[in-house]
């Protein structure tokens, strides 16, 4: 603030012109700092405002939004309370802790699985030696010799 | 914890041309087998053979969860709750949200010849709970059955995938057949990423993927509806899927009425007389457990039509035991009974 200084300000000298020029001069150049000082606040002001209007506005839209879709599946939202923001911020929080107990079950199976795995190979124990299946070729007679040996079976199941 | 409990119970073997995976899971013996590799996986402790048994125990994994989400035989699971509510949007865990999406894919695309909406009517024909078909002999006290509407109702299934909701437009489904056909699909697919050569069978459902033990085809024998021993064509398959919808096993009377679990929507009664079974070969093996089912409906006059006209490699016994089959299965059999 010290070195801001007028653009005229320094082009007269106090010995130089009248006592009343130089207190003119000075107040003028106040007065256009306090007017730029004024321009900045209100433009700043201005940014606030419109980003946080903006801001409600979107929150609003996602909890309108939100209601919405919980309303159109009754089965899946509470029906004794109305949507808002914070139970639909609830509510999410709910699904990633779902989300995350699940996660963590298939981690458990996938690392049982392996140990699982690991410890039947090594035991050896159910390497189990079953009578070798004969493998025919795939090119073989279609009638008058007795029906090759097949790899499975298709034909009725007694359930679904 | 089930990792644990299918690699227990039925213990993951290893001989010298495979390695064998077996559960039992959708009341079926489930199982899987994958060659085992040429070279470089010949210890037990190698880490191509660790990966391929893991990929045999997760592909095993597949069949109980699918049970746990899409069976109607346990009043606790997804599927019961959602049937019990037909009415209401529910989110349902993954496995259900899909198998009810698939099934009315398969609704739209065979124009609702393909309708799990059937289920009430096993249901008034005592078949609500699982029956002891293996043992024989069964028989339930029937209620009647309401006249069809001719045409039926549009079934109004609706999906939000966002939150795995679905809602089943007011009627209660059966999963039973597609949902096999996809625990199959889903069980191969988790194998194709430790393999391309692989084995996946379900009782009567199964996927051949890639070679067999030696590199021929997997052969497939197709079962002899009237109980033989010996198949009535044996099938050589790569990369192919096969099911067969047959009366054989699931019979029974209801009431005074002798009875099968393959009930035609359009008439709301088990349909395809004249038919015994039908055997389909396909890509996949949730279309051909849809296929299998649609074709068998259309009886022994019009299914060689339906099977040309839909484009489906089948091959079908009817109730005299003759075997008829599609010209484009033709290359796939590698014997048939003379």
């Amino acid at each position: 603030v010290t070195t801001d200084r007028a653009p005229d300000a320094g082009t007269f000298g106090d010995d130089a012109v009248p006592v009343e020029l130089v207190e003119a001069g000075r107040r003028r150049t106040a007065t256009r700092r306090r007017a730029a000082h004024a321009l900045q606040r209100a433009s700043h002001r201005r940014r606030i405002a419109t980003t946080s209007i903006v801001g409600a506005l979107v929150v609003v839209s996602v909890g309108l939004a939100d209601a919405g879709v919980q309303r159109t599946l009754p089965t899946a939202a509470s029906p004794s309370t109305a949507a808002t923001s914070a139970q639909a911020l609830k509510g999410a929080n709910a699904l990633l802790a779902r989300v995350a107990r699940t996660f963590r079950a298939d981690q458990l199976m996938l690392t049982r699985l392996e140990d699982s795995t690991k410890a039947a190979l090594s035991a050896r124990s159910p390497v189990v030696i079953v009578a070798p299946t004969p493998y025919l070729p795939a090119t073989m007679p279609t009638s008058g010799a007795p029906a090759p040996a097949v790899h499975v079976v298709t034909g009725a199941s007694s359930a679904g | 914890v089930p990792a644990e409990h299918v690699i227990a119970r039925e213990p993951i073997t290893v001989d010298e041309h495979e390695i064998r995976g077996t559960t039992t899971a959708m009341a079926s013996t489930i199982t899987v087998r994958v060659p085992r590799p040429p070279r470089g996986g010949g210890s037990p402790d190698s880490e191509e053979l660790t990966t391929l048994h893991a990929g045999v125990a997760s592909s095993l994994l597949t069949f109980v969860d699918v049970e746990r989400a899409c069976t109607r035989f346990d009043s606790t699971s997804a599927l019961s709750r959602a049937n019990a509510a037909p009415r209401r949007w529910r989110v349902v865990p993954d496995l259900l949200y899909r198998a009810a999406v698939e099934s009315y894919a398969a609704y739209r695309r065979t124009a609702g010849r393909f309708d799990p909406r059937v289920l009430n009517t096993l249901v008034a024909l005592g078949y609500g709970s699982s029956l002891a078909f293996e043992a024989g002999g069964v028989t339930t006290a029937a209620r009647s059955v309401e006249p069809p509407r001719s045409p039926p109702l549009p079934w109004r299934f609706r999906h939000r995938a966002g939150r795995r909701a679905i809602h089943l437009g007011g009627s209660a489904i059966d999963l039973g057949g597609i949902g096999k056909g996809l625990a199959v699909r889903w069980a191969g697919e988790r194998l194709s990423r430790v393999t391309s050569d692989f084995l996946v069978e379900a009782g009567g459902d199964c996927y051949c993927a890639g070679a067999a033990p030696g590199g021929e085809s997997w052969l497939v024998g197709v079962e002899d509806p009237a109980g033989s021993n010996t198949p009535v064509a044996v099938l050589a398959l790569r990369d192919r899927a096969v099911a067969t919808s047959s009366t054989r096993l699931r019979q029974w009377r209801a009431g005074a009425e002798l009875v099968h679990h393959l009930i035609d929507p359009a008439t709301s009664r088990p349909g395809g007389d004249g038919l015994s079974a039908v055997t389909v070969v396909a890509r996949d093996p949730a279309w051909a457990e849809v296929w299998s089912k649609v074709l068998f409906l259309e009886g022994p006059a019009r299914i060689a039509d339906a099977a040309r006209r839909h484009d489906v490699d089948a091959l079908w016994i009817d109730g005299a035991g003759t075997i008829s089959m599609s010209d484009s299965l033709g290359p796939a059999v590698t014997w048939r009974a003379p």
